[in-house]
């Protein structure tokens, strides 16, 4: 299969944190979820991805291109949209554009009128005055007028209503059609992941718990709940994590095959949702289960 | 490089007005000070625009647009130095046009001659202070090296009166350098001072790319 992006053995060290020898990888025409709480490592990891920091250790390949030795070819190749604008506020949209299309060798005006159009951006409004799904819109705009084929977002959706972020889980539906492009996609609003992404990496404390397809993910994994009297211990290894509260017990386990066997019909088994599985895996000491 | 450049124009579109607006008050203002009057008032306009463009980089946090760009940081930074003998030349272009409008209305008020002399030492006065604070902006970026960059700055302008000053009470060494001086062809004098400048100019691009190689945004 054709990798697009291949992370092996990464590592990068800071006053207060460390990503330790993380590895996954993202396969062409798929959308990766990269999942995790507030400081786990998503955007240091983006950020060595985009040569914004220098890794440590390790081994970061684009498109099997080395991030550093091959920069400039690598990056004509991605599309990037930030958490933050990034944007000059002093500059109107039409300007913007002007000043970032010189440096790609692919850019396609056609295509940015085209999403100009589709998105409603307005080209000589100052970036400042464009709400923040605008900017995001036009992040995403130039980000796909010179033909990305990796889009790396780094909490795109978050500060954004629920609308505008259905609205770009649209466009990356639609954009994924022609099975081209691949689209790294950091957030730690799991809903957003559970319409659209193929893969799911999650990272905590700067280590990689899981990396897997979705699918086999909500597969493997499942909610057992039961009433304060459920005897857990023929499976009790097999949970990540468990909430006990006066309702009774819910938790997260691995291999639900198993889960079901073991417990028989005393139990009730649900299929998880990304955020039980983001949130039981980070929190194993005090764990919590999401209102189903 | 050119889009570089002209972003940092463009990002500072107001700017360029005020510029226009300091640069009618210091012809009138530095009016006494001779040629000096026109090498201050474009260094402080160099200062204002440069260190606006930086302080707009920062504050949109576009570095991290730039470097996630096509584009190398050696470019990146090579553009900032490029930039200073843009807005020099603006600015110069600027003085000249604000003295031409005064003649030509024959308005009654005095300004600082504009002279070849005048233009070289705004060269050289900008070349300076830009060698100086680029790598420092580079390294530490434009709001920590803010406080630095201004005492540079002053230490520049006060550097030069100082040697002005100590210049005409040498009038002996004076007479000593233009005996020099005229015994040397246009060209070994221009090299004279440009290859120094060019020198100090390169070592600080050297020291503000290696700092800004290793700089995490």
């Amino acid at each position: 299969m054709d990798k697009i992006v291949e992370i092996t053995g990464l590592s990068k060290h800071y006053k207060g944190f460390s990503l330790k020898n993380i590895s996954f990888s993202l396969e062409r025409g798929y959308i990766m979820g990269f999942i995790g709480p507030n400081g786990a490592g998503k955007s240091t990891t983006i950020k060595l991805m985009m040569n914004l920091m220098k890794k440590d250790g390790g081994q970061i390949k684009l498109f099997g291109l080395d991030h550093e030795k091959d920069e400039i070819a690598v990056k004509e190749r991605i599309g990037f949209v930030y958490d933050e604008n990034c944007f000059y506020d002093e500059l109107t949209v039409e300007e913007m554009k002007n000043f970032i299309r010189p440096f790609y060798r692919r850019w396609d005006e056609a295509a940015f009128r085209r999403y100009v159009r589709e998105f409603g951006l307005p080209l000589n409004k100052q970036i400042k005055r464009l709400s923040k799904g605008m900017k995001m819109k036009f992040a995403l705009a130039a980000a796909l007028s010179h033909h990305a084929e990796l889009l790396i977002m780094d909490e795109p959706t978050s500060g954004l209503d629920p609308l505008v972020r259905n609205e770009l889980l649209d466009i990356l539906r639609t954009l994924m059609e022609d099975g081209d492009k691949s689209v790294f996609f950091s957030t730690h609003i799991t809903s957003d992941l559970d319409k659209i992404a193929d893969y799911i990496t999650l990272i905590h404390e700067g280590e990689i718990l899981l990396s897997t397809t979705k699918e086999e993910l909500l597969e493997e994994y499942c909610i057992v709940k039961g009433g304060k009297n459920l005897d857990l211990s023929a499976c009790r290894e097999l949970f990540i994590g468990l909430e006990e509260s006066r309702y009774g017990i819910a938790g997260l386990a691995r291999n639900k095959g198993d889960v079901i066997k073991r417990l028989g019909g005393s139990a009730v088994i649900e299929k998880p949702t990304l955020e039980d599985i983001l949130l039981f895996f980070t929190s194993r000491s005090d764990s919590h289960v999401s209102s189903h | 490089m050119y889009h570089l450049i002209k972003k940092d124009l463009l990002v500072q579109k107001r700017a360029l007005l005020l510029a226009l607006c300091l640069l009618v008050w210091f012809s009138l203002t530095f009016s006494g000070m001779g040629i000096a009057g026109l090498s201050l008032s474009v260094l402080a306009v160099t200062y204002f625009l440069t260190f606006g463009a930086s302080a707009s980089d920062e504050k949109n946090r576009s570095d991290r647009l730039l470097i996630s760009l096509p584009v190398r940081k050696s470019l990146i930074v090579a553009a900032k130095y490029v930039s200073v003998y843009v807005i020099v030349a603006l600015t110069l272009f600027l003085v000249y046009f604000i003295h031409l409008v005064i003649k030509f209305l024959q308005l009654p008020v005095d300004v600082f001659p504009f002279t070849l002399e005048g233009a070289a030492g705004s060269v050289a006065a900008s070349t300076l202070y830009c060698a100086l604070s680029f790598p420092l902006i580079f390294k530490y970026g434009y709001m920590k090296s803010r406080m630095v960059n201004f005492i540079l700055f002053f230490l520049t302008i006060g550097g030069s009166s100082f040697f002005l000053d100590w210049f005409q009470e040498n009038a002996g060494l004076i007479q000593k350098i233009k005996e020099f001086f005229a015994e040397r062809s246009d060209w070994e004098t221009a090299a004279l001072f440009v290859t120094p400048a060019l020198v100090i100019y390169i070592l600080s691009y050297c020291l503000s790319l290696s700092f800004y190689r290793k700089r995490e945004f």
